[in-house]
Formats: C-alpha cells, structure tokens, sequence
C-alpha cells in the first residue's frame, strides 16, 4: 500500500516525465548529442551546453524533425526542383537561439548574413533532400538554406539569392 | 486668286496632318522600343544571373584550397584525408555549378571556357574514382596534379574571361540606357519642335486673322468715306442739275415763246414757213434737253414720282390723238382697242406715263414706213389697285435680237449707220424704262426683223374713288371771256415781255413786277385775279413773297399765285405748295399750259 506521498511524488514523476515527453520534445532535441558526423553547428546566442557554447547536428536529428517540403525554380538549375527540410524557424527554436541575425557559413567559407526575421516571415528551409534525395557535398550538400522563390516575388531578387547558401555547415546567432 | 487661297489652306492644313501624324508614330515607336527593352531587362533579372564572377573567384580559390590540401608533408602543413575529400568534393561542386546554370550562360561563348571545361572535365573523371575509394596516396596523383597546375592557370584566366564577360554586360547596359536616353532626348526634341512649329503656325494663322481684321476695317472706313464722298458728289450734282435747268430753260422760255407770239402774227406763207421750222427746231431741242435732265435727274435718283387722280384711259387717248396728225401724212393706220373709252381713276404721275407714251408712239411713228400703229390697252381689277397693260404694236422694220438685247441701255441707238433716219441721241427708251421702273411698272419689246414691233408697258395703280377727285372751283372766279387782272414777277425782261405779250393776246389786264419785293408791294396796292410769281428773283425770290403776300391777309390770302420756274426738282414744287403758291408751272411756258390753267378745275400740274 503506497502512502500519500509516495503517491504524490509518484504523480509528480508522472508530471515531469509527461511534461518532459510532450512539452520537451525539441528541448530533449536540443539536448541530445549527434550520434552519426556532424553536418551543422549553431554557435551565439543560443541555449547552448556550457562546456562547448555550440549545438551540434547530425543529419538524423534534422531529419527527425517536421520536414516541409516545396518546388521551385532557382538561378542554379534549368528545372524545377523539390526541397524538402526542417523549417529554419524550427533549427532556431530548437536551440532556442535569441538573437536577430544569424551568420550562415559554407563549407568553402563563404559566409552570409541572414536576418532571423525571414525566418519567421517566409518558409525558409534547411535542405537536406532536393529532388527527393539527399544532397551530395559535390553538388549543393549536405545542407541548403532554400527560400520558396516561386511562392512569392519578392524573393526572386539577388538579395535572397545571395542568402540561399548551400553547402551550410554552421549558423552563428548574433 | 480664290483658288490659290483655298489650296494654301489645303496645305497649310496637310502639312499639320503630317506634322501629327509624325509626332505620333514617333511616340509610339519609341514607347515600344522602351516597353521593349524594359522587358528584356526584367526578363534578364528574372533569371536571375547570380554573380559570374564569384562563380569563376570561388572555383579558382577551391582549385588552389584543393591544390594545396593535396601537399601534404612538403608545406609542413598536417592535412588529413578527410580533408582532403572533403575539398575535393566542394571542389566538384564548384566545377559542377559552371555546367548547366543559367547564370553562367555568358561565360560559355568564351575561349576560355571552351579551351578549360573539356580538360577540366576529363581530369575530374580520372580523379573522381581515387577520390571515392579514398586513395589520397595512389601515385597517380603525381600526374594528376602537375596537370592540376596547369589547369589552375586557366582556370584563373577564366576568371579573368567571367571580370571581362561582366564588364562588358555592364557596358552594354550603360550602352542601352545611353540609347533609351538618346531616343527619349530625340522624341522629346521633335515634340518640341512640333509643338514650336504649331505655335509658329498659330501665331502666323492669328496674325493673318488680325490682318483681315484690320484690312476689313480699312475697308468699312474707306467705305464710309467713299459713301460720304459719294452723297457730297450726288448733292453736288443735284445742285449742278438745278442750275443748268435753271440757266437753260430760261433763253428757251424767251425762244419759244417769242416764236409762239410771232406765229400768231399776219405773216406770209413764207415767213410762216420759217417759223414753223425754227418753232420745231427750238420744239426738238428743248425736248432733248428735258430728256437729258431727266435722264441726270434719273441717275442722280433725283426723279421722284408725283401721282395724282387721273383718267388713265384718258390720257393715253392724249398721247394718240397728238401723233394723228403725223400718221396720216405718213399714211399709216392708227387705232386704239381695249378698254381706252371708259374713264378709269387712278393715282398715277401723268406727266411722266404720258412722257413715256409719246416716246414708244413716237418711235413707232419713226420705225413704220407702212401699215399702221394699234395701241391695244387691257386693264385688270386688281383688288384696290388696277394693271395695266399698254401694248404698241407697229408693222415697222422691227428689230434683231441684238438690238432688242441692248435696246434700253442709254445711248443706243438701233442704226449707227451714216445713213440716219432717225436722230435724237437713243435716250428716250431708257429714260421710258426708268420711269416705267419707278413707277412700280415694266417696259419690255418684242420685236421681228422686218415684221414690226410690240412695246408693252405694265403699270400698277391704286384705285383712286372718283369722289376723291379734288373737284376745286376754278382759282378763277371769271368765266373764260372775262379780263383777268394778272400780276406778273418776273425778273428776266424777256420773259417778261413773253408772258405779257402772251397774256395781252388773251384779253387780260398785265401787271409787272421785277422781283418779290415790287410784287409784294403790287399785291398790297392792288388786287389781282391772279398772280404769277417767278422763284427765282433779286430782292427777295418767290417764295419769300408768296408767303408775305398771303400774310397780308384779306384779298391777298386768298388770291391765286401760280409759280413759274424752270427748276423742276421735286423739292421745288413742295417748296412752292408750302409757301402758299396754288399751283406750279414750268418755264419755258406754253401758251397752251397758261390756257389751261385759267378755267380747268384745279389740278396741280408740272
């Protein structure tokens, strides 16, 4: 026979797990350590571990997340293409990045700087699949930060063409 | 010289169309250009070139990143094979992005391109298996990268080709702006030019207007001035007509009437015979000289028309009955048919149809050599008015159609041949038509060339109540017999001698008085039966004395006075009524009109 307490703290536990499980879905996210080769790291003013001061992830982690997925014509391709990704809104609320200007890198270092609000305003997307596949480094991979250009024609200007960097290996939050 | 005004305004006119016309295609051509070009330009950022040159910059630094990746121990550098692969793959795909992309298309034109992309291509396909297995050891990297120098190098001149490439885009778009602006300057340009030529064209188009406007103005002052010229001349003229009426018919009043009186004297056959011939000289001429001052009373418009009740019928029975005589010595038949027998009273100036009558009788007298002369005469009720239609018909020589064409015009005369039947100076018919116009009437001929011809009158006249007829008593109290007591004024001793010696023949009692004011004084001394009083006199002319004498009063107010002139003008006769004068005579006076004064009932005549 449990006592009340025992009962209490048992419920209590119950809470937290739920709490845990429901609420913390991408803070549990955020905690948790890429186990395959890291393919992003988020740096600044983020929720990061105090030891390292960046979040890092790896592809099944991105992949876990919602994906969303749309076409669209780009300056690099002939054709339509298909990317489908987790929404970048999505990467920053699971680091719980704070700041109002991301830094985007590439592999080859060129850097570019992306204002969180586009995140918010438009249905920027992490690439990690275009066409259905996933993206080799030797063309646009692993990663590609992709606006919907053909959704709206503010978009199709030089200015959110500079800020669709692929090759995407870290984001630094200012 | 019309014409040439209408074709000016013609081209005038075509001239602007075209100026339009161009104007506008210009515009239009131009505004398609800009659409055009417009158009290629948002299609060109549409496409969306990204930037050429960090295409050809980011290969060329991967190359040499790759280049030195692959070193390894020689630059004390510690490169793992990670790292290595990990270049060579952004290095793929950075080869990879200069195919098939549309920002890139410029470049491919290009030597540079065209010389590296097949060896680049080929170095990679030998390159990639080692690279997939991992052999980042494999000798045969030697070769591949003593080759990989060598491409660098182009690979950097590709560089250079992509900075040439985007030079020259940049180039070309300043070029195409500078043709937009040169367009724009040139359309801009014509349409100032146009809009200038118009305001040109209006300014020359108001100046023109303003000229017409001042030539019409001169026009209408030199047209005032000419019209007020013209009444100063016709004045002149009527004042001119005045006096020579005057000065002319005064010597002819001495002329006839000296030859009327000697006429009446015991003369021989032969004596008579001289004077018969002077008296129808004198006769000729003082007709032609009433025709000359009627024909200027005529132009000047001087000739007013004095109706009065009259027997028509009567009067042409009149002018018949005076060349009776003249037919039957020529042996021509006269008649007269139509309504010529019943007294009709109309209000017509009697003078003037009789005036009129005579002349187209007389003519037909001249032009008939046999046969005779009818005077057809049909009158028609008219409502208050009555017309008349004269027609005298004669079976003369006739005339050609020429002739009757310009019969009526003065001065014409039907056989300008040296050979003259008839003389007088061809003013009668156009004098006659004249007359006949003012009297609201007609004068027409028709005629056949040796067959004769027919002159027809149409007159209108009011009907004139045959009670209206002014049936006055006799100025003259006395019958006929009875000795008049005359006053004669008279300032001319011709004259004078004239009407006395005339006067005397006829049993009366002669007065003289030299001008108005020996009359005046006359009349207050004695009385008179009658009074006939010159107007024209020294002291004091007939009028002024005609209204002194009737001041006077009494006997005087009443006495008869007759005015002698030879001023005809309407004006005179008015004048002379006004002053208190009965009636009016002309000079030179006819025994016959002095007669007919003394017993007719009274009825103004001229």
């Amino acid at each position: 026979m449990k006592t009340i307490a025992q009962r209490m703290g048992t419920i209590g536990l119950q809470i937290l797990a739920a709490w845990a499980a429901s609420g913390g879905f991408l803070c549990a996210l955020a905690q948790a350590s890429p186990k395959g080769p890291v393919v992003l790291t988020v740096s600044g003013k983020i929720n990061a571990p105090v030891a390292s001061q960046v979040v890092t992830f790896d592809m099944a982690m991105l992949q876990a997340m919602p994906q969303k997925t749309w076409t669209t014509r780009t300056p690099w391709d002939v054709h339509q293409v298909t990317f489908s990704g987790p929404l970048l809104r999505d990467v920053l609320a699971a680091v719980k990045a704070s700041g109002s200007d991301l830094r985007a890198v590439a592999l080859n270092d060129y850097r570019v700087r992306i204002p969180v609000s586009d995140a918010e305003q438009f249905d920027v997307v992490v690439a990690l699949r275009m066409n259905g596949k996933p993206i080799p480094v030797r063309t646009k991979g692993p990663l590609f930060i992709v606006y919907p250009f053909d959704a709206n024609p503010v978009l199709q200007a030089k200015l959110y063409y500079e800020r669709a960097i692929w090759q995407l290996k870290a984001i630094e939050v200012e | 010289m019309r014409l040439v005004a209408w074709a000016k305004r013609r081209l005038y006119a075509g001239v602007f169309m075209l100026l339009m016309a161009v104007v506008i295609l210009t515009l239009g051509a131009g505004t398609v250009v800009q659409r055009r070009q417009a158009g290629a330009i948002e299609s060109a950022a549409r496409i969306q070139e990204d930037s050429l040159m960090s295409m050809a910059f980011y290969l060329e630094r991967e190359a040499w990143r790759f280049s030195a990746s692959m070193q390894g121990k020689q630059s004390g550098e510690v490169h793992t094979d990670q790292e290595r692969a990990l270049r060579f793959d952004i290095l793929l795909s950075r080869i990879g992005l200069l195919r098939q992309n549309p920002s890139v298309a410029r470049l491919y034109k290009t030597d540079e391109y065209r010389n590296l992309m097949p060896r680049l291509e080929r170095w990679v396909q030998r390159a990639t298996p080692l690279a997939d297995q991992g052999l980042w050891h494999d000798p045969a990297w030697q070769s591949l990268m003593t080759e990989w120098q060598a491409l660098a190098l182009d690979v950097q001149a590709l560089t250079a080709a992509a900075d040439a490439v985007t030079g020259r885009q940049a180039e070309e778009q300043v070029h195409a702006v500078h043709q937009q602006s040169r367009w724009i300057a040139w359309l801009t340009a014509t349409q100032v030019v146009a809009l200038l030529l118009g305001v040109v064209g209006l300014w020359l188009h108001l100046r023109r207007v303003r000229e017409a406007n001042l030539a019409q103005k001169r026009l209408n002052e030199a047209l005032a001035q000419a019209k007020v010229q013209a009444e100063a001349v016709s004045r002149g003229k009527s004042q001119f007509l005045a006096n020579m009426s005057h000065e002319l018919r005064t010597p002819f009043n001495g002329i006839l009437g000296m030859l009327g009186l000697l006429d009446k004297t015991r003369l021989t056959a032969q004596q008579q015979d001289l004077v018969q011939t002077a008296r129808g000289s004198a006769e000729r001429l003082l007709r032609m000289l009433q025709d000359l001052l009627e024909v200027s009373a005529l132009e000047a418009g001087q000739l007013k028309m004095r109706p009065e009740a009259v027997d028509l019928p009567g009067v042409i029975r009149q002018a018949h009955a005076e060349i009776e005589a003249a037919a039957a010595q020529k042996g021509l038949k006269l008649v007269m048919t139509g309504d010529v027998n019943a007294p009709v009273w109309v209000s017509v100036d009697a003078p003037r149809l009789l005036h009129i009558l005579r002349n187209l009788l007389d003519n037909a007298l001249k032009y008939t050599e046999r046969g005779g002369i009818e005077v057809h005469v049909r009158a028609t009720d008219a409502g208050d008015q009555t017309d008349w239609l004269i027609d005298v018909q004669d079976t003369g020589i006739g005339m050609s159609w020429e002739t009757q064409q310009s019969l009526f015009e003065r001065f014409h005369m039907a056989d300008p041949g040296l050979t003259r039947k008839q003389s007088g100076p061809g003013l009668g018919l156009g004098i006659s038509r004249s007359l006949a116009h003012l009297m609201g009437g007609d004068l027409t001929v028709s005629s056949t060339l040796g067959r004769g011809s027919t002159f027809s009158l149409t007159l209108r006249t009011p009907v004139v109540n045959a009670r209206q007829v002014t049936a006055l008593t006799s100025p003259m109290a006395a019958p006929p017999t009875m000795a008049l007591r005359v006053l004669v004024a008279e300032d001319h001793p011709v004259n004078r001698k004239v009407l006395g010696l005339m006067l005397k023949n006829m049993g009366h009692l002669v007065t003289f008085a030299e001008d108005g004011l020996q009359a005046l004084e006359q009349a207050r001394r004695l009385d008179f039966d009658l009074i006939l009083m010159d107007i024209h006199m020294p002291v004091m002319d007939g009028l002024s004395s005609a209204r002194a004498i009737r001041a006077l009063g009494g006997h005087c107010a009443q006495v008869p006075i007759v005015a002698l002139t030879a001023d005809v003008m309407n004006t005179a006769v008015e004048q002379a009524l006004e002053a208190g004068m009965n009636a009016f005579l002309s000079k030179p006076l006819q025994r016959e009109q002095l007669e007919a004064l003394l017993p007719r009932p009274r009825i103004c005549m001229a």
